[in-house]
């Protein structure tokens, strides 16, 4: 292949200024601006003026804020990256030099006309990583991680409690929504007429209490359900206490063949009882209600 | 990266800024990044017409510039000139990669919004910045001026060129014409494009 005069390499530099240049050119292109040739290498320079100058006819495009933030973000995984490796820089780069010429030419043969400006120095301790700024980032960073594995504790901590009352609230949705399920309403008495509550029941004997309007609790009392049965028996069904909003809830079941409901009530059993007895309720009678059929 | 960091820089030349990147501070770049960043995404979006994918090349540079920020030589190029290399170099190659995908879009910024873009830059702009983008805006319309003077074929061989990366084969393929035509179109047309802008004492402004 005959060898090309400089004037003809001009021409590919002018050529591949609007990009484009077949790559076997490009690699012809290069190997000449290796030799050092000032007036081919003035001509590349400005050919990289060109280019610049087609990019700045253009009209300037604002970005929109997330660009920036995803930026941001890729400086400091970068940041992070260069703390890990080894510091300061491999020396290998650091000495690393080319004629000008030859980094353009290279950068040429890759395809591009950048190579022009990347002749680095031969050792600049700019490009040592600042330790100081990199620590700090480190530092607030796993104060970061410490406060998230808070918060996931706390959150498992949340899951773990909602998981523990999954299997009863089951039972309860089952059992109100059950069709053979009997519910009977109880009416305030004595000092809490406001009070109300609804019971529910089911053939196997689940039973579950919704109250609302109730007074809170003395110190050490609590109050309890009772059933009592057309055979003349009274059930301790559960002890419960009401939320600060007078609500309380009871889900409790039953032994099986306890008998037949008539009445079901609630007492407010004191502390010096002990313990609530299984067939002794207090005479406080604080809710009451009567089936009307047998059932 | 703190505003106060940022602030220290507004006064900066643009060559200071690349040696504060060199020293690893971040602020300097974010600095350059709010200096040219118009500028950077205008090409990206010119060569790609996708904004997401202009937005996402946009990134891609100023990272690069970050990432190899010590193989900048600040005694031989401008900053700017570094960067709008590298926004059309790898612009070009999402392009490039894009086409082998079969999704290069449609353009999704007209020449309009873009007008209405700067207009509200201009306006949004303190006295200290508006007179440096009033003297870009004055390179925009001379180097406007300079492509315009080109015939209706050259400029659309120069632009198939520089801005949508076809090599020359495929511009004489997309033409249908020879490729030795080509060449000699865009060679001209560069020529004259140079002479044009030598005339207006462009190089400084360049670099």
């Amino acid at each position: 292949m005959r060898p090309k005069s400089c004037e003809e390499y001009r021409e590919l530099i002018l050529l591949g200024t609007a990009g484009g240049l077949d790559p076997r050119l490009k690699d012809e292109l290069s190997d000449h601006l290796a030799t050092d040739c000032t007036g081919c290498s003035e001509a590349l320079e400005e050919a990289t003026q060109l280019q610049v100058a087609l990019s700045l006819g253009l009209d300037p495009v604002q970005p929109t804020a997330s660009v920036k933030r995803r930026l941001l973000t890729r400086i400091g995984d970068s940041v992070a990256e260069e703390q890990s490796e080894a510091i300061p820089v491999d020396p290998v780069r650091l000495h690393w030099r080319l004629p000008a010429s030859i980094a353009a030419g290279l950068a040429l043969a890759a395809g591009i006309v950048i190579g022009v400006v990347l002749v680095g120095p031969a050792e600049d301790p700019a490009t040592r990583v600042d330790l100081v700024a990199v620590r700090a980032e480190r530092d607030a960073l796993n104060e970061e991680i410490a406060e998230l594995r808070e918060e996931l504790e706390i959150a498992d901590e949340d899951l773990a409690e909602l998981e523990a009352k999954l299997p009863a609230l089951e039972a309860e949705r089952a059992l109100l929504r059950a069709p053979t399920t009997i519910s009977l309403a109880l009416h305030g008495m004595g000092d809490q007429p406001d009070a109300i509550a609804r019971v529910f029941w089911d053939e196997a004997y689940s039973c579950y209490l919704r109250v609302e309007n109730l007074e809170a609790a003395p110190d050490g009392a609590e109050y309890a359900l009772w059933v009592e049965t057309t055979e003349g028996g009274t059930i301790l069904a559960g002890t419960f206490l009401p939320e600060a909003t007078g609500d309380a809830t009871l889900w409790v079941p039953l032994d099986d063949g306890i008998g037949t409901f008539k009445r079901a009530f609630v007492t407010l059993e004191h502390a010096e009882d002990d313990a609530v007895s299984p067939s002794d309720p207090s005479d406080t009678v604080v809710l009451e209600g009567l089936v009307p059929e047998v059932i | 990266m703190t505003t106060n960091g940022r602030s220290q820089w507004d006064q900066a030349e643009d060559r200071e800024l690349m040696m504060a990147v060199q020293k690893r501070d971040a602020s300097a770049l974010e600095a350059l990044y709010d200096r040219f960043v118009p500028q950077v995404l205008a090409v990206c979006l010119r060569i790609l017409s996708d904004r997401a994918e202009a937005e996402e090349v946009t990134v891609d540079v100023f990272h690069e510039i970050w990432r190899r920020a010590d193989r900048f030589d600040v005694e031989r190029a401008a900053p700017r000139t570094y960067l709008l290399l590298v926004a059309r170099s790898r612009a070009i190659d999402r392009h490039r990669a894009l086409q082998r995908l079969g999704r290069v879009c449609q353009l999704s910024t007209t020449p309009e919004e873009l007008d209405g873009l700067y207009d509200a830059r201009a306006k949004s702009l303190g006295a200290s910045r508006f007179s440096s983008e009033l003297e870009a805006h004055e390179v925009r319309s001379r180097v406007r001026v300079a492509v315009e003077a080109l015939g209706a074929e050259q400029r659309r061989v120069v632009e198939l060129a520089f801005f949508d990366g076809l090599t020359h084969s495929e511009i004489s393929h997309h033409l249908d014409k020879p490729l030795g035509t080509i060449k000699t179109q865009i060679r001209r047309g560069l020529q004259q494009l140079r002479d044009a802008l030598d005339r207006q004492g462009f190089d400084e402004e360049v670099s």
